[in-house]
């Protein structure tokens, strides 16, 4: 499963934006559907790219460095445990906010060296990790703790969404799958 | 001292001297509002409940957004303090959506600062610092009292 970026930013900088999803798209990874930041809205979709990215890049250019929402977002991938990069373009370092400014971030003249790091680390993931999402799952299911899992958690131990899960699960010969008290779908390997 | 006063003294001495894991209020503020977060802080424990606050309970050293994080997700309410200082204050809004991801219970206290003006906190009810305090010591306390009655 390649890996996943979400660029959160100004819908003034849709063609940066674009190009920058690009560069990326390039070197392998998935840049998920752009979203414009909107700053009268500060509720955080349930299916956002924000929480299905395996890693945040925040787009601060002249258009979004005053932008509340734009750090609004930087906590909210902050409390979900993503890795968060700041790119910044056409911004002096004594404009940037302290929080962007004390923290390491990358100017778009250095994004081909920021792109050949992010090409070493998901290939190097990617080697660690060739599991297919059933063997994920299995190995979830196979826990001592627990005999019956949610589908829910499975989904996410597999990097899969609920549905697929669902259907991967129901094709496999060593799964049962059942449903618990509140309708949560629920599996468990046969033998156990 | 009344009777009601004794015993709510007692309460808090008996809330404090919990062992287990307590209602824990986050205080976010601008640094530059540091005086009055700290009389809020006072306040508050006064009545028997934790609170955190960067300057005191913040590693030295660490890495502000884990501190940050780590604060909000041991903590079950989130007090944003916004004055004319820190309705443009990024590390406030940082926090607001950390404390939202976290589905944290959030509270705006507001001094000297318009409502209508904070677009972060839309929908959510705010108090004045100056006259909506008290009633908010008073619910927090029966916050409290629920969420130590459900066990936590």
């Amino acid at each position: 499963m390649p890996y996943k970026i979400f660029i959160d930013l100004k819908p003034k900088d849709q063609s940066l934006a674009k190009d920058l999803s690009r560069r990326l798209e390039k070197a392998g990874v998935q840049v998920l559907p752009l979203e414009d930041i909107d700053e009268t809205d500060f509720k955080i979709k349930g299916n956002s790219g924000l929480r299905q990215a395996d890693e945040v890049i925040l787009l601060v250019t002249p258009n979004s460095v005053d932008s509340k929402r734009l750090v609004f977002d930087m906590g909210v991938a902050a409390s979900l445990e993503k890795p968060v990069t700041t790119i910044v373009r056409g911004v002096e370092p004594k404009d940037l906010p302290p929080i962007i400014n004390e923290t390491i971030y990358i100017t778009y003249s250095n994004l081909d060296k920021y792109i050949s790091d992010l090409q070493r680390r998901t290939s190097a993931a990617e080697g660690k990790s060739k599991q297919t999402p059933l063997e994920r799952m299995k190995e979830a299911l196979r826990s001592e703790k627990f005999t019956w899992r949610t589908v829910k958690t499975l989904a996410v131990a597999g990097r899969v969404t609920e549905s697929e899960a669902l259907n991967i699960l129901r094709n496999d010969p060593d799964v049962v799958l059942g449903s618990g008290k509140s309708g949560n779908r629920l599996a468990k390997l046969k033998d156990r | 001292m009344t009777t009601k006063a004794r015993k709510q003294k007692a309460k808090a001495k008996r809330r404090r001297a919990t062992k287990h894991s307590r209602y824990t209020v986050f205080i976010s503020h601008s640094s530059k509002d540091i005086f009055i977060a700290e009389q809020i802080v006072k306040e508050i424990e006064r009545s028997g409940v934790d609170c955190k606050i960067d300057k005191r309970d913040f590693e030295g050293g660490g890495n502000i957004w884990d501190e940050i994080n780590k604060a909000v997700r041991e903590s079950q309410e989130v007090l944003i303090l916004f004055t004319s200082n820190s309705k443009n204050a990024e590390w406030v809004s940082f926090e607001v959506g950390a404390a939202s991801q976290l589905k944290r219970q959030i509270i705006p206290i507001l001094y000297n600062v318009k409502y209508e003006k904070l677009k972060i906190i839309a929908g959510r009810i705010a108090i004045e610092l100056n006259t909506g305090f008290s009633k908010y010591l008073t619910d927090l306390t029966k916050r409290v009292d629920k969420w130590e009655t459900k066990g936590k």
